[in-house]
């Protein structure tokens, strides 16, 4: 799976949880080319929002993560490369 | 554990006509005979094979009857029956009754290996059947042909021996099995003749259903019909559309599947809609508010609703007035017991849903040959089909589809049905399907298969952002726009089918 695919994921997952910076179109895509991080502090997700994003990697990634995961990493660039790590 | 709702979670009582034909004890064969005295110039049976009137009916019954039993036919035999004629096998079928003899349908459909189980569970001793290939190994066969032939050159039977039980006799029916092997009930000829006095009044309709005699539920509705005195129309072999038939044999009763309502509304949209004398009945699996809509619009302004079980009969249908967004099976009729429970058996509150539980005259109270599907099923003295239920503070009876069905995401309760329903009324959708893909951190996951409407494109980002905006958290997750969603052979789209089929992660 390549990173862009797994970067969309993330954008859907924040998506879905009504995480609105996500919706700025030039972060989105200057995210989903790897041009920009983002840190999970700065997106300010509530527990459902980061349960969406839990859900949107596992049905596009077939990785299952828990909300409570999502602590161990700072940004969600460092989020896609443990996904792709455990992709492969 | 279960516990009965207190008196005023009942639901009110209604429509006492339905009461007014309760069968005290008599058979099948007596209420021919009443009819003959009283309506003898109603026809019985109308197709094909031309008009047979409540005046001749006992006599060809009987007639049937004494040749059967010359063949050896008697209490203590179990017929496996296959009849593709409507007619011919109704007419077995009152023949068996009168007989004291139990009878099974082996439908004509059904591979040969189903057949044959069906037979060993319900006990068959004979098979009465169209072909030698009808015969079931090890197992005498009867021609029904020769038998019919026999009986209608004999002038006229005479009774048969009397039989210590009347009403005794057994009919064995089997569920449409679309989840494995086919549950059986079997019946008394009493419990039928109940099922068929609690059902909605017939006498004076011309009932045609275009779904063949060898399905449980139109068997039943053919013998509801005699038993109430009406006509049943039969559409065997006919060409033309539904509401071609209707039209031609005058009928005003038509009980249909979702499916074959879907086609009548195509037909009507071609040819005009039908006579206003006709009630349709949709019933046998959900019948989205759209469907509705366009019935009422294109095909017919009497447009019921209905919901019931093999194990219980008929419960209760909607009115042409109670058809919304809620998709209502309306109030149920005076004859039922009808509760909606939390897990913890206590009553639901209106709007909630629970689990559904029935009580109705000459219901079943197990399964033949499946003891543990019987503890599952029948409890206290209820039936418990295993179908999720709300009730509206009208009392009208909502259905939210299989208790198994039910998905559980991060805790939450998550109704297929629901979503369905949604994701139905995006205008670019046709039928959906929602099911779980399975997660190890989340439980199930809800996600969606679609098809378009009309050869439309369906957006699959706007269909799932218009099912957020409506359902929050109990909106699927993913949607994919199918060409065609599996179905069973009756036009029902299977459910597990689709999660199969595409609820693996991408």
């Amino acid at each position: 799976m390549d990173a862009r695919t797994i970067r969309q994921a993330i954008v859907d997952g924040l998506e879905a949880g009504g995480v609105g910076r996500i919706n700025e179109k030039r972060i989105r895509d200057a995210f989903l080319a790897g041009d920009v991080d983002l840190t999970l502090a700065e997106l300010d997700m509530d527990s459902l929002a980061r349960m969406e994003l839990c859900i949107a990697i596992e049905l596009s990634t077939g990785i299952s993560l828990v909300p409570e995961e999502l602590g161990r990493y700072r940004t969600l660039g460092e989020l896609a490369r443990e996904i792709e790590g455990r992709c492969r | 554990m279960t516990r009965r709702a207190n008196a005023s979670q009942r639901l009110p009582l209604r429509n006492e006509s339905f009461d007014r034909m309760r069968p005290a004890g008599a058979t099948f064969h007596d209420r021919l005979l009443v009819h003959a005295r009283d309506r003898a110039d109603v026809p019985a049976f109308v197709g094909r094979d031309g008009v047979l009137r409540y005046g001749e009916l006992p006599g060809v019954v009987r007639s049937l009857a004494a040749v059967l039993r010359t063949a050896g036919l008697g209490p203590g035999s179990t017929v496996a029956l296959t009849a593709r004629s409507e007619r011919d096998h109704v007419l077995a079928a009152l023949a068996l009754l009168d007989l004291g003899v139990a009878q099974a349908t082996l439908a004509s459909r059904d591979p040969p290996a189903l057949r044959e189980r069906l037979a060993r569970r319900t006990g068959a001793t004979v098979v009465l059947g169209d072909l030698p290939s009808d015969a079931i190994p090890g197992l005498p066969w009867i021609g029904l042909a020769k038998v019919l032939a026999q009986s209608r050159s004999a002038r006229s039977g005479t009774a048969p021996e009397a039989r210590p039980n009347p009403g005794a006799s057994r009919l064995y029916f089997t569920g449409s099995g679309t989840t494995g092997e086919p549950k059986v009930v079997a019946y008394a000829e009493s419990d039928l003749a109940r099922h068929a006095a609690s059902y909605p009044p017939l006498a004076a309709h011309r009932v045609l259903r275009p779904a063949h005699v060898e399905y449980n539920n139109s068997k039943r509705t053919r013998l509801y019909v005699l038993w109430q005195g009406g006509t049943n129309v039969f559409g065997d072999g006919v060409a033309g559309s539904l509401r071609d038939q209707c039209a031609r044999h005058d009928v005003t009763w038509l009980e249909v599947s979702p499916l074959h309502a879907a086609d009548l509304v195509a037909s009507c949209r071609s040819e005009g809609p039908l006579s206003d004398r006709v009630s349709v009945k949709v019933g046998g699996a959900r019948v989205p508010i759209a469907l509705r809509r366009e019935l009422a619009r294109i095909a017919t302004q009497r447009l019921l609703v209905s919901y019931g079980t093999t194990e219980t009969a008929y419960v209760a249908h909607a009115e042409p007035s109670m058809h919304d967004e809620r998709e209502s099976v309306g109030l149920p009729g005076a004859h039922a017991e009808v509760e909606v429970v939390r897990a913890d058996g206590a009553a639901a509150s209106p709007g909630e849903i629970g689990e559904i539980r029935l009580r109705t005259p000459g219901m079943a109270t197990a399964y033949v040959g499946d003891a543990a599907a019987s503890v599952r099923h029948f409890r206290d003295g209820w039936f418990m089909p295993g179908d999720l239920a709300s009730l509206t503070t009208e009392g009208w009876l909502c259905l939210h589809g299989r208790i198994d069905d039910m998905m559980i995401m991060d805790g939450i309760n998550i109704f297929p049905a629901e979503i369905e329903r949604v994701l139905e009324a995006h205008p670019s959708v046709a039928v959906a399907v929602a099911y779980p893909v399975a997660s190890p951190s989340h439980g199930q996951i809800p996600v969606a298969a679609v098809e378009p409407r009309d050869g439309q494109d369906v957006d699959a980002e706007a269909v799932l952002a218009f099912a957020r905006a409506r359902l929050g958290l109990r909106a699927p997750r993913r949607i994919d726009v199918v060409a065609a969603l599996p179905r069973n052979p009756q036009g029902k789209v299977v459910r597990s089918a689709a999660a199969r089929g595409f609820g693996d992660p991408a």
